[in-house]
């Protein structure tokens, strides 16, 4: 009888690796094509309770700012109170230190007290809101970039009403 | 069997980048129809920082336009709308359409013992507004909220890229 001869060691079975490694390849490029690099997304809280009209919920007399609008929805004027602060970027710049000078200083103990209250033409397009908003609210640390931020609260005045067209 | 003149390469460096790879595009992928939404293209701002902690819960609504771009290139916008649910809601017909869809989600808070003592809810709602809808139109959404029992807003911004 003849015996078989031990092996040596366990022997190599070969797989076949190309059609796994074909399947990953076709998902990397699905998710290449598929991804979208997106700028993030960032919040401003407002607290608006029904009813709270214009300077009942706070102590202090909100600083308000009026974004005036021309019929196409672009902006006519920024106003801070009763002063006209023009009608471009460097408007809201001007919102920014006006806005830093009655609050003091970035991080005062009454900053979190101060509100703003904005009150925008019914046309005027949302952006400049936003505009208004990030003025009123803080400015960038140009050493950190990151926001340093003033104002705490914001809030709407009562919509106007639509133009007629 | 490979044999004795075939040159074995090792594969295992290069499927564990491979894996590597596709975990990492499977994670950053975001198939979230809100943040993917070209209808809203929402204003910049600077200071627009994401929530540090981000709420339980949270209402989003997207308000924007219908941008259509025709082959000489010009895009023509219908709009603004309210994109809810699967619906296009204008604004005239906030009282009518969107406000019954808006109590039914007070009601679902209701249920979950999302209500402050004085009957508002918690949950905040996240407005997206494209850049150019008329800012009376976002004050009207924001009082039909109001009055269905929302009174936290997030205003949503891009920080600019």
């Amino acid at each position: 009888m003849k015996l078989k001869k031990a092996s040596s060691g366990p022997e190599k079975i070969p797989i076949d690796m190309t059609p796994m490694i074909d399947c990953v390849f076709q998902l990397i490029i699905f998710f290449m094509l598929t991804l979208k690099i997106r700028a993030n997304e960032g919040d401003f809280n407002i607290n608006m309770p029904l009813g709270a009209g214009v300077g009942q919920s706070a102590e202090l007399p909100p600083i308000k700012v009026r974004l005036e609008a021309n019929p196409d929805g672009t902006l006519r004027s920024v106003g801070l109170g009763r002063q006209s602060l023009g009608n471009d970027a460097r408007a809201f710049g001007l919102l920014n230190q006006e806005v830093l000078g009655l609050v003091g200083r970035p991080g005062a103990a009454f900053s979190k007290d101060i509100e703003v209250e904005i009150d925008a033409d019914y046309e005027l397009h949302y952006q400049h809101v936003v505009s208004a908003m990030t003025a009123c609210t803080g400015r960038l640390d140009p050493k950190t970039k990151e926001p340093i931020r003033f104002v705490e609260k914001i809030k709407f005045a009562p919509p106007r009403p639509k133009k007629p067209e | 069997m490979a044999n004795s003149n075939s040159i074995d390469i090792d594969m295992t460096p290069m499927i564990d980048i491979v894996f590597q790879l596709i975990t990492f595009f499977m994670v950053v992928i975001n198939f979230d129809a809100a943040d993917a939404d070209e209808r809203v293209r929402m204003a910049i701002s600077d200071l627009a920082r994401p929530p540090k902690v981000k709420p339980t819960g949270e209402l989003v609504l997207q308000m924007g336009f219908d941008r259509v771009t025709n082959r000489g290139g010009q895009t023509r916008k219908d709009g603004p709308f309210l994109f809810y649910s699967g619906e296009k809601i204008t604004v005239q017909s906030f009282d009518r359409v969107f406000r019954p869809m808006l109590d039914r989600e007070f009601q679902i808070e209701k249920l979950k013992g999302n209500l402050d003592s004085d009957g508002k809810t918690r949950t905040p709602v996240v407005i997206r507004a494209d850049a150019e809808c008329p800012t009376g139109d976002v004050q009207k959404l924001i009082q039909v909220c109001q009055q269905a029992g929302y009174e936290k807003f997030a205003l949503k911004a891009m920080q600019p890229e």
